[in-house]
């Protein structure tokens, strides 16, 4: 338990808030291995293993944005929970969008988690920290 | 047959019929007249017959019967000679008048009808010739006192005189005979008179009759042609003032006045009849119906045809206007999504670079660590406090974009609950005192909407207040179909040139860098109650403390089952 370290992956158009989530994990020693993608449709190429960068390994957890160019988030998700080999991926939606309907969308998708990105950097590693914790105590299939 | 003449002077117009009866009654009493003169004429006839010539007769025949008496009183009396000489001078008068009455006799029975009596007299002077030879012959015998004592003569004298006697009495009966029928003659014309009197008065009885008769059958006719449909008419002209409108019931097809007139009062009835129809199909929007023109002085017909048109017209203009609010009703809907979808922009695409920038400046600060002091280490806080404000700048935009725009799932609120959850939520100080009216209603609304009017409210009243017992009452009144709520602080209270103000965006009273304070939690409010139909306004006075009144709807969901 534990041993296997599970891949991540950041669906995120903002460089500093790639950078941001960065930050978080290395503040809070995450090891997983994070991969970055910057929007939906390059997302989607990188879980096909369609993407130079793409990992033997499929990532189990994404983290994900919502209002990105070319492909949004929920339309990304919706892809995700189509295919049959992605649809048991946990997703975890970072936004800053607190629209009902964004979260309603998001919830019927699916997600693990809809997470508010606050403004201030110490709450975000706070938030992280909870995520770590929660994805370290989940078993996920091989 | 009788039916047949009813019918035919139901056809007749008045005036013929009128004139008819007049000409009916006048005629007869013209030939009533007529007959009654001649009548009259004939019986006077009869009595100037009577009186001129039928008395006259009778009473020269009695002269003459006398004076045949008086000759046979005067015949010749053989025993007695010696009057002989007196006898014969009064014989030859006698003679004399014999004649002059004999004349005057047969001269007034020329007459026809007398033609009897005069063929009588005949007869009789005849006979009283005879005997006036018998008697002369007995003269010439007995001429002298000789001649009576001659037995043989007298014996002839005799013998003459018996002849004379019995020719006497053959005279008589005749002269009777005559008498006796110059009186029936007479009463026959008597009774040819009483006749004509009675035809008379029969003819005066079947007149009146007659007349009677016309009268009450005019009268009749009157009535039945006349009387009768005017009443009709009255009637449904009288319905017709109090708006009724019945139809006729005549039936009778009639070529007179009363019939033209009921034709007439026909056109108007159904005139009126067709035209309320057109007005209520107009009425119920049947603009298709064809009005018809009753003549082109019909002013009836084309104030309905105007009417009409015009309704047409404003039903078009209506349609238009309805069209056009309803693009700009979808137009406005569009907006508001646009705005919406601003809001949302706002919310997210100025938040980010924000976030940015405030994680940027944080990295700084961290990377920098110690080296970081003074006037720099106040400008990276303020920077930092600016950001932030930027950040409830943008929430309260958004929020403010989208408030009272909640779908609204209205529901029944406690106003009352809601005040004390809200109070929980803001958790005051000892040093305030929140009063508010256990009675506060239900209401209608978004909880949410609710929540925050109450705790914007509540809240303003509490953290602008400077006193040192800080007192906020929650009160409340009933309205038709509103509540009015009214909070209360014993605060500073606002000048009246602010009362406007405060309700607009972004507008405090307060520095502009105080993070917590907006100016967004009014205007706020004012859209989410003006959402609801509502309104909002402060009554307050420098130094005297505010109070803010808002009207919200009353639950009425419960009333209407």
């Amino acid at each position: 338990m534990g041993d296997k370290i599970v891949n991540i992956l950041l669906v995120e158009d903002d460089e500093v808030d790639v950078m941001n989530v960065k930050r978080a994990f290395k503040k809070n020693n995450v090891t997983n291995p994070l991969f970055v993608c910057n929007n939906g449709l390059e997302a989607l190429e990188f879980l096909r293993g369609q993407h130079p960068d793409s990992p033997s390994e499929i990532p189990k957890i994404i983290l994900l944005d919502l209002n990105m160019p070319k492909m949004g988030g929920i339309e990304f998700l919706r892809e995700v929970r189509k295919n049959d080999e992605l649809k048991n991926i946990s997703v975890f939606v970072m936004t800053t969008s607190n629209e009902d309907r964004d979260k309603v969308d998001a919830y019927n998708l699916n997600v693990a988690g809809y997470i508010l990105k606050p403004l201030s950097m110490e709450r975000f590693i706070e938030a992280v920290s909870t995520l770590n914790n929660y994805w370290k105590l989940c078993e996920f299939p091989e | 047959m009788l039916k047949g003449l009813f019918n035919r002077l139901y056809r007749l117009n008045i005036g013929t019929r009128t004139a008819m009866s007049f000409l009916a009654v006048v005629l007869a009493s013209l030939i009533f007249s007529l007959a009654a003169l001649l009548l009259l004429e004939y019986s006077k006839k009869i009595d100037t017959k009577i009186s001129d010539k039928y008395r006259p007769v009778i009473s020269a025949l009695k002269d003459y019967q006398t004076q045949i008496e008086t000759t046979i009183l005067l015949s010749s009396d053989i025993s007695s000679q010696y009057n002989e000489k007196k006898r014969r001078t009064l014989k030859k008068q006698l003679d004399r008048t014999y004649n002059e009455k004999k004349l005057t006799v047969i001269g007034m029975s020329q007459e026809a009808s007398l033609e009897e009596i005069r063929k009588n007299v005949v007869d009789i002077d005849k006979e009283y010739q005879k005997i006036a030879s018998k008697e002369r012959e007995i003269l010439n015998l007995m001429l002298n006192k000789q001649d009576y004592e001659n037995p043989e003569k007298l014996h002839r004298a005799r013998q003459i005189n018996d002849e004379i006697e019995a020719l006497f009495n053959t005279l008589s009966t005749k002269l009777e005979e005559t008498s006796m029928e110059a009186i029936y003659i007479f009463r026959q014309l008597e009774t040819q008179k009483y006749a004509s009197y009675r035809t008379l008065s029969y003819l005066l009885v079947i007149m009146i009759v007659l007349i009677i008769a016309v009268s009450i059958f005019s009268i009749y006719i009157t009535n039945v042609t006349v009387i009768k449909p005017i009443k009709e008419i009255s009637a449904i002209l009288d319905e017709l003032s109090e708006g009724k409108i019945i139809s006729f019931q005549s039936g009778v097809y009639r070529n007179d006045e009363v019939g033209t007139m009921i034709e007439s009062a026909k056109k108007v009835v159904d005139g009126f009849k067709t035209k309320t129809d057109v007005a209520n199909a107009i009425g119920k929007g049947n603009y298709q119906i064809n009005i018809p023109q009753l003549s082109r002085h019909d002013k009836l017909g084309k104030a309905l045809l105007e009417m009409r048109n015009n309704l047409v017209k404003s039903k078009e203009t209506e349609i238009k206007n309805r069209l056009e609010l309803e693009e700009y009703t979808i137009n406005l809907e569009k907006k508001n999504k646009e705005l919406d979808q601003f809001a949302y922009i706002a919310s997210h695409d100025l938040k980010s670079p924000l976030r940015g920038i405030n994680n940027l400046t944080e990295w700084i600060q961290e990377d920098l660590g110690e080296e970081l002091k003074g006037e720099s280490l106040n400008y990276f806080n303020l920077l930092k406090g600016r950001v932030h404000r930027m950040e409830a700048l943008i929430n309260s935009l958004s929020k403010y974009a989208r408030a009272g725009k909640t779908p609204i799932d209205q529901e029944k609120l406690s106003s009352l609950e809601i005040v004390v959850n809200v109070l929980k939520r803001l958790n005051p100080g000892a040093n305030v005192a929140v009063y508010f009216d256990e009675k506060l209603p239900l209401i209608d609304g978004n909880r949410k909407d609710v929540e925050e009017v109450f705790l914007t409210f509540i809240s303003n009243a509490i953290n602008h207040n400077t006193s040192s017992e800080k007192l906020v009452n929650i009160t409340f009144q009933e309205k038709l179909k509103i509540f009015e709520f009214c909070i209360a602080d014993n605060g500073p209270g606002i000048d009246r040139e602010f009362h406007q103000k405060i309700f607009t965006i972004f507008q405090t009273l307060d520095r502009r860098d105080a993070v917590e304070n907006v100016g967004a939690g009014l205007a706020i409010v004012k859209k989410i109650v003006e959402e609801y139909d509502g309104t909002i306004w402060i009554e307050s006075e420098k130094g005297e403390g505010s109070k803010f009144y808002f009207s919200w709807p009353k639950y009425q969901t419960a009333q209407e089952n």
